[in-house]
């Protein structure tokens, strides 16, 4: 429809006709929707208690228990979905709140070198060189774990690799003659670092975007194993994955934990290929077709 | 002039890419003989460094091919269906090359005389000392001032126009009947450049060696070529020698191109080759210049025109068909 | 002719290796220039790369601060300004660059490129406006309507370089640096881009400094040139004089080592010994004293200024009028 009126066309606009050509990120974008959409509607539509205690348990999958019952004999699927709400708002919000620390301020350090550079290269030194799993298990631990709280904890702890990342690039974007051009033009400080700094840089961040969700989720997981992730009962597909500890339950009961570690395979899988589309749909240069 | 060291025989040079198979260099004849100087010119991407690699066996692996019906003859013998081995015993030793970024051809973790004393040993099989002695000896004909001391310092203490110098004293340190110098002024000043350009046409007269000089300067080949040949879109259009050349130049597009030099002692409008190269992957089916050609013709549009002789030169174009 | 822009003595140094504890040294990079470039005149710096030409042109667009001197345009010094005061005048005062691949954001369409100083200083009230002032320009620099969606990378050097022209023209310059504009063009398309700018200052006359190491090309479309070596002008004249009657021992060598194309040019060639020394590390006296086959022990001591040695033709040697060609 709007294909006649090319006039409009811009870097966005293109952008995204170049990202539906990009079959498999596509197939990436739905499938999270999917999953997306799933773990909002279900609750919704379906009567799900993920928390209900009852006496059968160590169920094996049927018609009641789609996915069989735990050793406290509590739905599987109701705590797979209630656990996936929370694990994706984690990894995703975790993330977010290291890109929104991580990219300014690498294209800050980047841009006008000298002070700022020195100062938030330094404090992003500091923060990886502190072990995270022990901070972040302190600071948990010091405010109570919830899912805002690892959310903040993961995000703070995190956002010197986005930092690095915008800085290589910047470094090397901000001596091109277009910058320089811009500068001619008229452009100021804050223009180009939005219109030709971030554009020009931004790839290898998306990409370590789509790489940092599943890994957060994974955090809380390996958190809530020194039982500061998500509190039980409460569920996440963190804890419920370290619920199968034993081997006597990874043999015998295998929908105690498969389940789980399906979704987090299927969101990664699908979160990255969705971060490849979207990386070459950023880049003109990639061909349609 | 000298022994016909160098003849090549319809090559057809065709990559490989994602997009479909195309011809890089088509149809190319050339000779060489020893102690002449034949530059090939043209614009970007018209397949003149294509013609080196492919002489010296250098396209890039699985991506270039020179096809079957290909002729390369060095001395007499084929060598265009050389494997690998028996190649890398002519190169280095019997044709040599020199390319135009002398930084990023040197090994910057290797000292000059560690990269200098190989060819000579693996060439010439002498022993470490003689080829250390050779190897000062080649640096001092190239003019390196002090070649004793310099010979020890890395790549990077060398200022552009020494380290290619230094190039050319590993290219023709085991005395090649052939040396090919793909641009290799292009990235020096211009008084660097003379300096350069005398010493190769020097060394040349001393040691008598055949020069195949690839540039894009006119000027560069109207002071130091005996023969040139004008290549565009992929295929030699005009071979002659240099003086004939510039001062009746038959091709329509050399024409052009000697039209559209700024001159050093003239400012009056410069005429201009109207449009663009065409791409390699899309050439008009018929003459290549076509679409740019004031006297195009239907025909130059169908048909590609073979190389007509005329006299001592060769053209490729209708127009000088009757003068066979 | 009125006087443009007035450059006094303008100095540019750079630190370098300069490290944690380490004293930096100090590289001169422009030393001291002065010159003025009149109304709709094409004022050519040449000499070879790391003679401060690109650097020079910088300084006086303010892209890179000056270390000392003036730049005077509209009777402003343009070096007191700081970057918001600057601002108005980045208008006028334009740049083309070497390399047309690299001075185009690839993440702009040509629209939104020759677009942005539209909008950087609010020239185009309306979106039809601005569209009105792009068609436009495209027109009188030869760029099709149907470039306009598309992005840099589909386009040959030279096309993009006539993109690069479009931005500079529409904001109406007075003055445009241009930084070796067509030394990364082939020879067939670089008389194309020559001629357009030869036509647009025609059209519009503004002023180029035109910046580069080409001497034919100098010739074909300067009116003065002033050569440069290590960030001094050793000779500044018009091209006429400069071309017929070089006075500078370096001009002269510059000169004859331009390959000409054309096989019937006669020249006795000097060539130069050595290489350009270092510019950290100058030498004392005439800068070109070290690679110069008329140095005496006045050029080791004295350091030439420039002096007039003929009609609008200034050189800086002590051994002018002494030297015979």
């Amino acid at each position: 429809m709007k294909k006649s009126n090319k006039k409009n066309s811009s870097y966005f606009h293109d952008a995204v006709e170049r990202f539906m050509h990009h079959k498999l990120a596509v197939v990436g974008l739905a499938v999270v929707t999917v999953e997306i959409l799933l773990l909002v509607i279900l609750p919704v539509i379906m009567n799900l208690e993920p928390n209900a205690v009852t006496p059968a348990v160590n169920m094996a999958p049927d018609k009641t228990h789609l996915l069989g019952t735990d050793t406290y004999g509590r739905d599987t699927f109701a705590r797979l979905i209630y656990g996936g709400r929370t694990s994706l708002k984690i990894g995703f919000f975790s993330v977010l709140v290291q890109a929104a620390i991580g990219i300014p301020l690498g294209i800050i350090a980047g841009y006008y070198r000298k002070a700022a550079e020195v100062i938030i290269m330094r404090l992003a030194d500091m923060f990886q060189s502190i072990p995270s799993m022990c901070l972040n298990i302190v600071l948990v631990s010091v405010l109570s774990p919830s899912a805002e709280t690892l959310i903040l904890v993961i995000g703070v702890m995190g956002w010197p690799s986005f930092v690095r990342l915008l800085y290589a690039k910047v470094l090397s974007v901000r001596e091109k003659e277009y910058v320089e051009a811009a500068r001619t033009t008229g452009t100021g400080n804050l223009g180009i670092m939005l219109k030709y700094i971030l554009p020009n840089s931004i790839s290898p961040a998306l990409v370590a975007f789509t790489f940092g969700i599943p890994s957060a989720i994974l955090t809380e997981s390996a958190l809530s194993f020194l039982g500061l992730g998500i509190q039980i009962p409460e569920a996440s597909w963190g804890n419920m994955l370290n619920a199968a500890q034993s081997v006597a339950i990874i043999s015998t009961k295998p929908w105690l934990w498969i389940p789980a570690g399906m979704c987090i395979f299927i969101t990664l899988i699908s979160v990255n290929l969705f971060g490849d589309g979207l990386r070459d749909a950023l880049d003109p240069k990639t061909k349609i077709g | 002039m000298g022994e016909r060291v160098l003849e090549v025989n319809n090559l057809t040079t065709v990559f490989h890419t994602k997009t479909g198979t195309f011809p890089a260099v088509s149809q190319m004849n050339f000779t060489l003989d020893a102690g002449e100087t034949l530059a090939i010119v043209g614009e970007s991407g018209c397949g003149k460094s294509v013609t080196s690699l492919s002489i010296m066996h250098l396209l890039p692996d699985r991506m270039g091919e020179i096809t079957p019906e290909s002729s390369i003859k060095f001395k007499g013998t084929e060598i265009s269906k050389y494997s690998n081995k028996q190649m890398s015993n002519l190169r280095g030793n019997e044709i040599s090359m020199v390319f135009q970024d002398s930084l990023t051809s040197l090994n910057p973790t290797m000292t000059v005389m560690a990269q200098m004393v190989e060819p000579f040993m693996v060439h010439q099989k002498i022993s470490r000392k003689d080829a250390e002695k050779a190897a000062i000896e080649m640096l001092r004909k190239v003019g390196i001032p002090n070649p004793e001391a310099r010979v020890k310092q890395y790549p990077h203490q060398f200022s552009g126009g020494m380290r290619q110098r230094v190039m050319i004293a590993m290219a023709l340190s085991c005395n090649p009947s052939v040396l090919i110098c793909d641009e290799p002024t292009t990235a020096l000043d211009v008084t660097i450049q003379a300096q350069i350009l005398k010493m190769i046409y020097d060394l040349k007269k001393e040691l008598d060696t055949a020069v195949i000089l690839i540039t894009h300067d006119m000027g560069v080949v109207a002071e130091t070529a005996d023969r040139v040949l004008v290549m565009y879109g992929g295929q030699g259009v005009e071979l002659a020698d240099c003086h004939t050349l510039f001062t009746n130049p038959l091709h329509p597009y050399t024409q052009g191109l000697l039209a559209s030099i700024p001159k050093i002692d003239d400012d009056t409008r410069l005429s201009t080759i109207e449009g663009m190269v065409p791409s390699l992957k899309d050439m008009p089916k018929g003459c290549h210049f076509c679409d740019r050609c004031q006297y195009c013709t239907d025909r130059c549009r169908k048909e590609n025109p073979p190389m007509y002789r005329a006299g001592e030169r060769e053209v490729r174009c209708f127009r000088y068909e009757e003068g066979n | 002719m009125k006087k443009l822009l007035e450059v006094k003595n303008l100095t540019k140094t750079f630190p370098v290796n300069g490290g944690f504890l380490k004293k930096s040294k100090k590289l001169t990079a422009v030393d001291g220039i002065s010159f003025d470039v009149m109304e709709g005149e094409t004022l050519c710096l040449v000499g070879e790369s790391g003679c401060g030409k690109s650097t020079l042109g910088r300084c006086i667009l303010q892209i890179i601060k000056p270390t000392s001197g003036e730049v005077i345009f509209d009777g402003v010094d343009l070096c007191k300004l700081d970057e918001k005061k600057m601002r108005p005048y980045r208008q006028y005062l334009q740049m083309i660059f070497q390399d047309p691949y690299a001075s185009l954001n690839p993440r702009m369409t040509i629209r939104e490129l020759i677009g942005a100083p539209v909008h950087a200083f609010k020239l185009a009230a309306t979106s039809d406006e601005l569209d009105e002032k792009i068609r436009e320009v495209c027109k009188v620099v030869g760029i099709s309507e149907d470039w306009l969606n598309k992005y840099p990378h589909e386009f040959s050097g030279g096309q993009r370089q006539r993109i690069v022209i479009a931005r500079a023209l529409i904001m109406n310059p007075r003055f445009i640096v241009c930084d070796e504009p067509v030394s990364a063009l082939d020879v067939s398309i670089r008389s194309q881009v020559l001629n357009l700018m030869k036509d647009l200052q025609e059209q519009f006359k503004f002023s180029y400094l035109f910046v580069s190491h080409d001497l034919s090309v100098v010739n074909y479309i300067g009116d003065r040139i002033a050569v440069m070596y290590l960030g001094e002008f050793v000779e500044l004249a018009t091209k006429r004089e400069l071309f017929n009657n070089p006075s500078h021992p370096y001009t002269q060598a510059l000169l004859s080592a331009i390959p000409v194309a054309d096989v019937n040019y006669k020249r006795e060639r000097t060539y130069l010994e050595g290489e350009v020394p270092s510019p950290v590390n100058p030498p004392s006296g005439c800068r070109f004293r070290t690679r110069c086959r008329y140095a005496s022990d006045v050029c080791k001591s004295k350091r030439p200024e420039l002096k007039l040695v003929g009609e609008d033709h200034f050189a800086a040697c002590h051994m002018c009028g002494k030297i015979t060609k």
